[in-house]
């Protein structure tokens, strides 16, 4: 098992009740499948309104096999812009 | 071929003569510029001089709304300015939100052009097709907030729209804005010293008019339909506004902090300006500007402590620049200040640099309290902020070569040239480009100096892009031109851009809004006219000696930020010229930033500036 962090940054904590969670996943998990967690957790990676960043870079920027490892962060936050 | 959507009409106002003359607008230059920002770029190419001095009479401000201002369609709240700006010392363009380029068009204008200089203090009141002043040597030394005031207790109760300068334009602060109403402003560059160079304290405007559209039903149903679709932007602005963007950007590591030192700090240390903080502890109301449905802006007063009674609607751009970036992590100080710069009228963004200027220089020891009438200005230190702030606006103490921005700066002190981050004379918005290169590229090409908004804003692409990420040079040339000529063509038709996406107005815009309101079909046409208006305003900072040269970015985004998330990346010379000739390349420019002459032939752009 590998155990990543989901921090919910801004607008998301709203959603999520929460500012972060730590979820443990299959040893064997890939990106491709974190799509599944976030939408276990109420929220649609692949909507226009949300920007997913593992450790640093989009979360579409990874490798879909790329393997999940101990320690991942994944940030979820809106699309926003401006001010 | 254009039934609606325009009046048709410019307003051409001399100040030193007091006359003034409407005058016909060309439907050609409608179908090539659209209006707003294109038309005043294209205004300012036929009338503004290469050699005219910014704050000089011969300089002129131009006001242009586009053919959405004021329509009967949600957020059509949009309009421009254009004119020589005395913080770069070159061509400026600044939008603003607000009732005045809806009221403008209702007095029956596209257009409103100042030109000349008032014998003395005076006031321009607009009602359709008259105009009259009024003159009061007590306009001068006014807030923004009290001319305003002033103006409209000498008007009958009617539906008036307002600009205003405050006691910086006055005395030349080449960063002092101007102010739409009662909370939106054209921030940057210093449009307010240039109306207060011609005496013009304040401006007025109603009307009796309606802006004709080719078919009215049609707009309805757009308006229902967009409207529905703002209701997941709507709740994601009006709970936490724009000012979300610290967490966000503090956590991606490009949070311009302590003058750009650092580029984040733990969430513990920053969250005191946290979108959270403002909405928990000092919100008040949302705020919504002409026929918007979002209300993004975010009221907010500070009740108790050493800041009690400040109120102001801070947006990210002054969050971050007055918070984070002068290491100020209170938010009550950050109101605070941000209402003292919306009094006195100067730029937040500006203002924000250049104390975080002062307060490293202190810092280091570069500088001392006896240049500065006694006054000590340390990273964090709020009441000292407040009072150098007052110190710019009256140009006593350092404000008196702060108050001439970062080229004047770099003039009179040229070993301060480190501790100041801009481009082409515009210091940084709250984006550090070490951590988004394409920022780096937006801010080194943007038409006005560093911008996040007319020079692209990147971040959303570089994250979610598949063919680069935000550390990549490569394909950056590509998404901040598409960026910019997107940018360009929206800043022309006259809505906020927060809500362009109820519209479709990306880079495949469908046809509908645009027919129903002008009856003509600009859609396959409007991503070429954003790219017409780029090689337009690069035309014009050519004819003004900005070239590749002036294409750079600061010493400081050359060294590898020291921590955080982006922590040991930088843009070098060598990166940042990479990014250069893949975007010089694409826009069809030579080397040396140049559009070629198949590029303005292709732009159909020749016959305009030939």
């Amino acid at each position: 098992m590998a155990t990543i962090t989901i921090k919910f940054l801004a607008g998301m904590q709203t959603i999520a009740g929460k500012t972060s969670v730590e979820i443990s996943v299959d040893s064997d998990s890939q990106v491709r499948n974190l799509s599944d967690h976030l939408q276990g957790l109420g929220f649609d990676p692949e909507s226009s309104d949300t920007i997913v960043v593992l450790n640093g870079r989009g979360l579409g920027q990874w490798a879909p096999d790329r393997r999940i490892q101990d320690g991942d962060e994944l940030i979820i936050f809106p699309s926003i812009s401006g001010g | 071929m254009l039934q609606g959507g325009y009046m048709g009409k410019l307003l051409r106002i001399n100040l030193t003569t007091r006359q003034h003359v409407i005058e016909d607008i060309v439907a050609k230059d409608f179908q090539y510029f659209l209006g707003g920002r294109g038309l005043g770029a294209l205004w300012y190419w036929r009338e503004i001089e290469p050699n005219v001095e910014p704050l000089a009479s011969q300089n002129k401000i131009g006001f242009f709304t586009g053919p959405l201002t004021g329509a009967p369609l949600v957020s059509t709240t949009k309009f421009q300015v254009a004119t020589k700006g005395p913080e770069t010392g070159h061509y400026l363009c600044s939008n603003s939100s607000g009732y005045f380029g809806p009221r403008l068009r209702q007095a029956g204008f596209d257009a409103l052009i100042l030109e000349g200089v008032c014998e003395q203090w005076t006031a321009v009141v607009v009602e359709n097709d008259t105009v009259r002043f009024i003159d009061d040597k007590s306009w001068q030394g006014l807030s923004t907030f009290e001319a305003r005031k002033k103006l409209l207790n000498q008007l009958p109760d009617l539906k008036w729209a307002t600009l205003c300068v405050g006691p910086a334009a006055e005395n030349g602060v080449v960063f002092s804005s101007i102010f739409v109403d009662d909370g939106r402003a054209f921030g940057r560059g210093g449009s307010g010293a240039v109306l207060a160079s011609k005496k013009v304290k304040a401006l007025a405007v109603r009307g009796d008019n309606t802006l004709p559209i080719a078919d009215a039903e049609k707009c309805k149903e757009i308006d229902k339909n967009a409207r529905k679709d703002l209701k997941i932007s709507r709740e994601k602005h009006r709970l936490l506004g724009t000012a979300q963007l610290v967490e966000i950007i503090n956590e991606l590591g490009c949070m311009p902090t302590l003058n750009f030192q650092h580029s984040w700090k733990p969430p513990e240390e920053v969250q005191g300006v946290y979108a959270q903080t403002l909405r928990k502890e000092y919100f008040e109301r949302n705020y919504a500007c002409f026929r918007c449905s979002v209300a993004c802006g975010q009221s907010a007063k500070v009740k108790l402590g050493e800041f009690a009674g400040a109120a102001s609607r801070p947006e990210y751009e002054s969050i971050g620049m007055l918070g984070p970036l002068c290491g100020l992590n209170r938010m009550d100080a950050v109101i605070a200040a941000d209402e003292v710069c919306n009094k006195l009228g100067m730029d937040t963004i500006t203002s924000g640099n250049l104390l975080a200027m002062v307060m490293e220089l202190f810092e280091k020891g570069v500088i001392s309290a006896d240049e500065n009438e006694g006054l000590e200005v340390n990273f964090g230190d709020g009441q000292a902020m407040l009072q150098m702030l007052q110190f710019i606006a009256e140009r006593r103490g350092l404000g008196k070569i702060i108050a001439n921005g970062a080229k004047g700066i770099i003039e009179a002190r040229p070993e301060w040239k480190a501790f100041i981050c801009h481009v082409k004379g515009l210091p940084f918005p709250a984006y550090d480009p070490r951590g988004f290169n394409g920022m780096g590229l937006a801010y080194a090409t943007s038409a006005r100096g560093a911008c996040h908004n007319v020079g692209g804003y990147t971040v959303s692409g570089e994250l979610l892009s598949d063919n680069y990420d935000r550390y990549a040079l490569k394909g950056k040339g590509e998404l901040v031109k598409s960026l910019q000529d997107n940018r360009a063509y929206v800043d022309s038709l006259g809505i906020c851009t927060v809500v362009r996406g109820a519209y479709g107005f990306g880079t495949s815009p469908p046809p509908d809004t645009l027919l129903a309101v002008t009856g003509y079909d600009f859609a396959p046409h409007l991503m070429i006219i954003g790219e017409r208006i780029s090689n337009l305003e690069r035309s014009i900072l050519l004819r003004e000696g900005i070239d590749r040269k002036d294409d750079d970015l600061p010493p400081r985004m050359k060294e590898p930020i020291p921590d955080g998330p982006a922590s040991g990346h930088f843009i070098s010379d060598e990166m940042l010229n990479e990014m250069l000739d893949e975007y010089y390349g694409l826009r069809g420019w030579d080397q040396n930033g140049k559009p070629l002459l198949k590029t303005l032939e292709r732009l159909e752009l020749k016959e305009f500036i030939s």
